[in-house]
């Protein structure tokens, strides 16, 4: 499973990504808002983890920006406060879940398994 | 001018007026006085000159020596009262007048003197004629005696009457007889002529002394008459001045009386209805204040502003108090509100490399993990799981800075109060039981409905029941109590038998991060957090303490929740 991590702390962003890694999974990161697009397009991942701050752009932008071009990603935001305007509005647009930083790592990766699950059985649901 | 001054002018009016009249009737006294005394005296003289005019009558009538002394008496009693008299007196009569009178009086006495003497003579020559006759009938013959009978007839009719005509045919019998024959009878005839003469002499004396007697009078009369007209006209003059200064002061006592009055009156009418005007501004009954003079009604009008006052300012201050209540709470609040933003940013912000910490040390144990066994292996993995031990705290409190500062979703439902508090009690049941603490109902009548957010509702009470719980060490009591109160508002009230708290410190007990536990045992969020849950929840929370007694807690909430939440929770739909 391709996950991109996006985040504009660097070490924060490429740690997740490294410790994904050693559980198994083919992760990279992004550091910039601008940059995200591109990567989805190159590499077009199962899951992209989106901080929902960044400073050079709305995390939701991004979300919105990333399901334009990949509309069966799975985006799963990473927020700092639990807002529930902003999880709200970013669940509107097409966010399968949302994680709290500091994160931890199990709780992270049931709901992977769980918003990946869902989303596959959503394509076989519109596929049959 | 001050009333004291035009009260004085008043009065000074009056004075004035009061003297003056006074002034004018003392004078016109003292010249009736004066002129009264004149009359007197000029009565006096009148009196004494009857006398005078009375005794001269007797003496004229009686002709002896007593009569004439009392009459010489009479009037030398009159000539002394002429001499006494006053020199303003004189001057009244007038310097001649009195002259002219005195002279009149002292030719009344030589012109008596001289009647004195004339009786005198008269009475010496009577005798002396009926003497001579006494010898003449002896004397003369017979046919002649006849004759003489005759005249001696003649002789009495003459002495009766004394007139001229008597005298006349007195004379004319006498022709009749020979004088020559008796020397007699020519003495006879002789003393009877002098009679006739002194006869004749004593009536003009008597016709010159009336004149004098009445001249005399004149002067007493006329003066006496002056004096009288001097006093009527005094009279008159006082009588007509009176009637001018009643009137004078009728008029112009009233006319100032009645400015002097509007003058005070008015003022203090203006005085009244300014306090009235005042009064009714603070809204004040107006008092019945009719029927009474101005300065009675004043002081009515200006006690009652008093009490007016006194209430508008209790109420005042009553009012001030409450606002300084309403803007210490608002203080209160704005600085809670400040600080939970401020917490929230800080929050935030140490999230972020909390994260990354987390993250590194999660790295670290995935790495210790998958590699094979190393020196102090053990140590590293316990080391890591304290870092994320302490990760874990500061993430509870970070997350609990950010809920407190941005509030969570509100789920409404009608639920039973008294319900919530038995789950909240069954949530701590076994903290209760392990520290022997007793739980007191004082509930209301059950049960309470309440429309709120059953769970954050659960949320204040069971903070304020744990943070109850910590604060008793070895046992104690919690008293819970429920009412509803007039703002439609649940009232619930927390008391504990703990240590209490300090004053100075319960005033920040709502603030972030202040604790009065000990250290590493609260983060000092707990009541800050419901503090934002029932601000939330539209209600009120207090605290009052007392050391060593216990600390209450009251928490007040809607009955039903308020436009502001219902809104909020739109919006969050």
């Amino acid at each position: 499973m391709k996950i991109l991590v996006v985040d504009d702390e660097v070490e924060f962003a490429s740690t997740l990504a490294e410790r994904l890694c050693l559980r198994g999974y083919d992760a990279l990161a992004a550091f910039k808002a601008r940059d995200v697009v591109d990567m989805v397009k190159e590499h077009d991942p199962d899951v992209v983890l989106l901080d929902l701050k960044m400073p050079d752009s709305d995390g939701i932008h991004i979300l919105r920006d990333v399901k334009d071009v990949a509309p069966r990603t799975v985006v799963i935001m990473l927020t700092g406060h639990g807002d529930p305007d902003v999880v709200n509005a970013a669940t509107a647009s097409g966010a399968a879940d949302y994680v709290m930083k500091p994160i931890n790592i199990d709780e992270l990766r049931k709901k992977i398994n769980k918003a990946v699950s869902n989303s596959e059985n959503i394509d076989r649901g519109t596929n049959t | 001018m001050k009333i004291r001054n035009k009260l004085l002018l008043a009065f000074s009016l009056y004075l004035f007026f009061a003297t003056a009249f006074g002034f004018f009737a003392y004078r016109e006294l003292g010249t009736i006085t004066k002129s009264l005394k004149y009359v007197e005296t000029a009565d006096d003289i009148g009196y004494t000159l009857l006398e005078v005019r009375r005794f001269e009558k007797n003496y004229y009538l009686f002709r002896n020596d007593r009569n004439f002394r009392e009459l010489i008496d009479q009037l030398t009693k009159l000539k002394s009262m002429i001499d006494a008299m006053h020199n303003e007196f004189i001057k009244e009569l007038g310097e001649r007048n009195y002259a002219l009178m005195k002279k009149t009086i002292n030719e009344y006495d030589s012109t008596i003197q001289e009647v004195s003497e004339i009786f005198t003579e008269q009475h010496r020559h009577i005798i002396s004629l009926s003497d001579y006759a006494e010898r003449i009938e002896q004397e003369l013959p017979g046919n002649n005696l006849t004759v003489f009978h005759k005249l001696r007839g003649h002789e009495r009719d003459f002495l009766f009457s004394r007139d001229a005509e008597a005298y006349a045919r007195f004379r004319e019998t006498a022709m009749l007889l020979s004088l020559a024959e008796s020397r007699s009878l020519q003495r006879y005839v002789l003393i009877a002529e002098r009679l006739s003469v002194l006869f004749e002499r004593e009536e003009s004396l008597t016709e010159s002394l009336r004149s004098k007697a009445r001249e005399i009078q004149s002067f007493t009369k006329s003066l006496s008459h002056t004096e009288r007209e001097k006093i009527a006209k005094v009279l008159d003059n006082s009588l007509k001045l009176l009637l001018i200064s009643f009137i004078l002061i009728i008029v112009l006592g009233s006319i100032v009386n009645m400015r002097v009055a509007a003058d005070i009156s008015n003022p203090l009418r203006e005085l009244q209805e300014a306090a009235k005007n005042i009064a009714s501004e603070i809204e004040l009954e107006p008092s019945s204040i009719e029927g009474k003079d101005e300065i009675a009604s004043l002081q009515i009008a200006f006690s009652d502003m008093e009490i007016r006052l006194h209430e508008t300012l209790n109420s005042l201050d009553l009012a001030i108090k409450n606002l300084h209540e309403k803007q210490r709470q608002l203080v209160e609040t704005e600085k809670l509100a400040s600080l939970g933003t401020l917490s929230a940013g800080v929050a935030h912000e140490i999230n972020n490399p909390l994260a990354i910490i987390n993250e590194k040390a999660g790295l670290m144990q995935d790495m210790i993990e998958l590699s094979g066994d190393f020196p102090q292996k053990d140590r590293f993995m316990a080391i890591i799981s304290a870092i994320q031990h302490s990760v874990d705290r500061c993430r509870t409190i970070t997350h609990r800075l950010l809920g407190f500062a941005r509030g969570m979703d509100a789920n409404i439902e009608l639920f039973d109060l008294h319900s919530a508090i038995e789950d909240v009690l069954g949530f701590v049941s076994q903290e209760l039981a392990l520290k022997g603490v007793y739980v007191q109902r004082c509930f209301s009548d059950s049960p309470l409905s309440i429309e709120s957010d059953r769970t954050q509702l659960e949320q204040i009470l069971l903070n304020i029941i744990k943070n109850a719980i910590d604060a008793m060490h070895g046992g104690g009591s919690i008293a819970i109590g429920t009412e509803t109160n007039e703002n439609q508002m649940a009232v619930i009230t927390i008391s504990d038998t703990g240590a209490g708290i300090l004053p100075e410190r319960i005033n920040r007990i709502f603030e972030p991060f202040f604790t009065t536990k000990d250290k590493g045992k609260g983060t000092g969020l707990g009541l800050s957090i419901t503090y934002g849950i029932v601000k939330r929840l539209g209600g009120e929370i207090s605290v009052t303490s007392e050391l060593g007694i216990g600390t209450t807690f009251t928490v007040m909430i809607p009955l039903k929740p308020k436009a502001a939440l219902m809104q909020q929770i739109k919006e969050g739909g």
